[in-house]
């Protein structure tokens, strides 16, 4: 038996992360081939943003719940672009948080209620999920670019020369080595000392080095604050109830609203129900990653499977890409450099990964068509360097992409990778 | 418990400080990747390659304007013939600036206003012809800079040698094109004193505003849009359904190569000699088993032999046989893959790019 209270601080990380986090939507929010609802967007975040503090205050929770799920995941959605696992991350858990009975106590519905439980098994299956990413993510480092070659942290290290007091560490090749293995054993091994009591204290001190270390070294955001306040989930209930104390305390007209009452004991079916969207979720969690395996060719060369993995820091890709579209009835060509059509951020994302690469060839074959007719053959050149290999042919250049549909394997018009990495 | 906390924390630092004395002192702590000064290759960047470039530059269109000046106030034979020489070793000398144009030289449009080409020759006409025209307008980039020169020179060159006022005219004309020039070039050359060096050096940090970002980021852009497309690609009717000899460096006077490869000795220079190649030599960026640094002088070597094969006229040379340029543009194309993705990515350099998250 546990307090949910926990959740409720979990969420409280949150709302710091919500507050930063607008300031930088901002900068790559309008994109010209995606459409985002124009000037609505301010909207979206404004909704996404309010809720996330009503789930924290824990006012009308479910609704806003709900509503924070949506708002973000449509936010997500907006442009493909900017997709990053953690972004994944929160959209997964937003999702099984609204089956949650999350709100139970500490919350401006039910107040202050000491006496409230939630059932053990809320809180086991959240931390199961936050489990899974820490192990699959393990997982995906067990490679022999990883292990073997140290890459990519031996390209991105180095690159961190102008850090005060890490810099000069960051050129030394055994540190590369050091930082790739045991980057690797934390996120095998973090999740089972969180679980066994006697190290989890430790094991939370690594939790805040390893991400505070990999907030400083790499530019990634938000997502070392999330799971460090995501870690906190495996601590008892009375870690986080002495917690939110010390919080109340700051804040004394919010014990003097509270209402202390009864917890409503959960309606049966609704726990039934919850159990089994919960239970299905928890299995695509775990499944998912999995999904490359359906297809041929080198996960890290092809992509796909690629997203939803929690593969984190595992590939340095560079690419140089230009297009030719050919008019089939003149046999006119003309060579379009993407630039010209997008963000230097999309361009670099477009480069490197074959559905952007197919995509845009189809939104090239489309503008061409409504201007001079016939439905053109595009071909790509491009050429992307993977972990330190030396920068190869990617896309066929023989291949016509606008007869390639999403569903042909990426292997039938990509170059081969001419190399092998070994591993899951 | 707290004091639990406390002991992990205490064995990191301890942790680091061991680590840092081991840098400072002999290290056999295994292979190390020497420490490259960043500072001294940007001061040198700024000494030995960008000043000098633009006190050449800066001499050779004074020379230039002085002997323009010179022909317009006696229009003789010999006058003509120092003129067009001059002409010749200023543009030479520009090519070696036009890699590394950055800050004023940006914000005044050298590049466009030095050497835009084709050149407008109806509007060049048209300015002679009305005696009226302001050469800072940006509708005038067309009319000046030294493709204009090259259409004045050379393009009906007898017509400069008459006597009368639209002859008069003409010759003003070419002076003030001249002094243009010359001014434009020494206004950017002006920034780079020895206090804007010192401080470009110091901004030797891993960011895109930072010198070595900034600088690489630019000499790459000129590689790739001026070099290999302006001077061989267009021409060559690579972006185009067909070779387009209108569109050559220096169409009238004809020596498209010599140009191109005064270009392409700026850039190989600048990566073999200047620090590029040793900077990937010291992170030790080693692509299918060889030196980085060797295949792009490699390359640099393989697009001069294959433009021994052009002729000085690249003009001439798309209308006879345009596979020798592409085949020199294939040359061209292959070295930006290697200095735009391969050195890129191996000195965690960003291509402009926006600031933006990865994981």
């Amino acid at each position: 038996m546990m307090a949910l209270s926990l959740i409720r601080f979990w969420w409280n990380g949150w709302i710091e992360k919500l507050y930063l986090e607008p300031d930088y939507f901002f900068s790559y929010r309008y994109f010209e081939w995606v459409k985002p609802p124009g000037n609505w967007t301010y909207l979206l975040f404004v909704i996404a943003f309010v809720s996330a503090i009503m789930v924290m205050i824990g006012w009308k929770y479910r609704i806003a719940i709900v509503l924070f799920f949506l708002s973000f995941t449509y936010i997500e959605l907006m442009d493909k672009t900017t997709y990053l696992n953690h972004y994944y991350f929160i959209t997964l858990l937003s999702f099984v948080l609204i089956w949650l009975p999350a709100a139970n106590c500490y919350s401006a519905d039910k107040g202050v209620n000491k006496a409230a439980t939630v059932p053990s098994w809320t809180i086991d299956c959240l931390k199961v999920f936050v489990g899974v990413v820490y192990f699959y993510a393990g997982l995906a480092k067990l490679n022999s670019d990883w292990l073997i070659d140290a890459q990519p942290l031996s390209i991105w290290l180095p690159a961190k020369y102008d850090i005060p007091l890490l810099g000069d560490l960051m050129q030394q090749v055994w540190v590369h080595y050091a930082f790739s293995w045991a980057g690797a054993a934390y996120d095998l091994f973090i999740v089972f000392f969180l679980l066994w009591r006697p190290t989890r204290p430790l094991a939370f001190v690594a939790v805040i080095i390893f991400h505070v270390l990999t907030r400083v070294l790499f530019p990634i955001g938000m997502f070392p604050y999330i799971m460090i306040v995501s870690a906190l989930i495996f601590f008892p209930a009375k870690v986080h109830l002495r917690i939110l104390e010390w919080l109340t305390a700051m804040w004394p007209e919010s014990k003097a609203h509270s209402k202390v009452s009864e917890a409503r004991p959960l309606d049966a079916k609704w726990v039934d129900w919850s159990k089994v969207i919960v239970g299905v979720v928890l299995v695509l969690h775990l499944l998912l990653p999995w999904r490359y395996l359906l297809h041929p060719g080198e996960l890290f060369w092809t992509e796909e499977g690629y997203r939803f993995s929690w593969r984190v820091m595992l590939m340095e890709k560079a690419g140089y890409l230009t297009y030719k579209v050919v008019d089939p009835a003149t046999g006119k060509r003309k060579i379009v450099n993407p630039a010209d059509y997008l963000t230097t951020f999309q361009n670099k994302q477009l480069a490197t990964q074959p559905d952007f690469i197919l995509e845009f060839a189809h939104h090239l074959a489309s503008l061409h068509q409504e201007k001079d007719g016939p439905l053109p053959a595009v071909y790509a050149e491009s050429y992307v360097a993977l972990n330190g290999r030396g920068s190869q042919v990617y896309v066929n250049p023989d291949i016509n992409l606008s007869a390639i549909t999403e569903d042909t394997p990426r292997t039938q018009w990509l170059m081969p990778f001419e190399d092998t990495i070994y591993g899951l | 418990m707290q004091r639990l906390l406390l002991l992990p924390i205490a064995i990191l630092f301890l942790t680091i400080a061991a680590c840092d004395s081991n840098n400072g002192g002999t290290d056999d702590d295994g292979p190390m990747l020497p420490s490259f000064d960043r500072q001294a290759m940007l001061t040198g960047w700024a000494n030995d390659v960008i000043v000098p470039a633009y006190d050449e530059a800066g001499a050779t269109t004074e020379q230039l304007t002085t002997s323009a000046f010179d022909f317009a106030a006696a229009p003789t034979a010999e006058a003509f013939d120092a003129l067009r020489a001059d002409y010749q070793a200023a543009y030479l000398a520009w090519q070696s600036v036009s890699p590394l144009l950055m800050g004023r030289a940006e914000e005044i449009n050298l590049r466009f206003r030095a050497n835009t080409y084709p050149t407008d020759t109806e509007l060049i006409e048209q300015n002679i012809a009305a005696d009226d025209y302001n050469l800072d307008l940006p509708s005038q980039t067309v009319a000046q800079g030294f493709p204009a020169l090259d259409y004045l020179l050379y393009a009906n060159s007898g017509l400069l040698l008459e006597t009368g006022p639209a002859a008069s005219a003409r010759r003003e004309y070419v002076a003030a094109l001249t002094s243009t020039l010359r001014d434009l070039i020494a206004n950017a050359a002006s920034e780079w004193t020895d206090a804007y060096v010192a401080s470009y050096g110091q901004n030797d940090g891993n960011s895109a505003t930072a010198s070595v970002d900034r600088t690489v980021n630019d000499y790459i852009f000129h590689y790739e849009k001026f070099l290999r497309a302006g001077k061989v690609g267009i021409p060559a009717g690579v972006f185009s359904d067909m070779p387009l000899a209108d569109r050559a460096e220096a169409l009238y006077s004809g020596n498209s190569k010599t140009l191109f490869l005064a270009s392409l000795s700026a850039s190989e220079t600048f990566f073999n000699d200047n620090g590029l190649a040793d900077y990937l030599d010291a992170l030790n960026v080693t692509r299918d088993g060889e030196l980085l640094s060797a295949k792009i002088a490699d390359q640099f070597l393989a697009i001069r032999s294959a433009s021994a094969s052009v002729s000085e006229s690249f003009s001439d040379q798309v209308e006879s046989d345009n596979v020798a340029m592409l085949t020199l543009y294939d040359e061209m194309q292959r070295l930006v893959v290697l200095l735009k993705v391969d050195m890129l990515q191996a000195l965690s350099i960003n291509v402009d790019y926006v600031d933006a998250d990865g994981d």
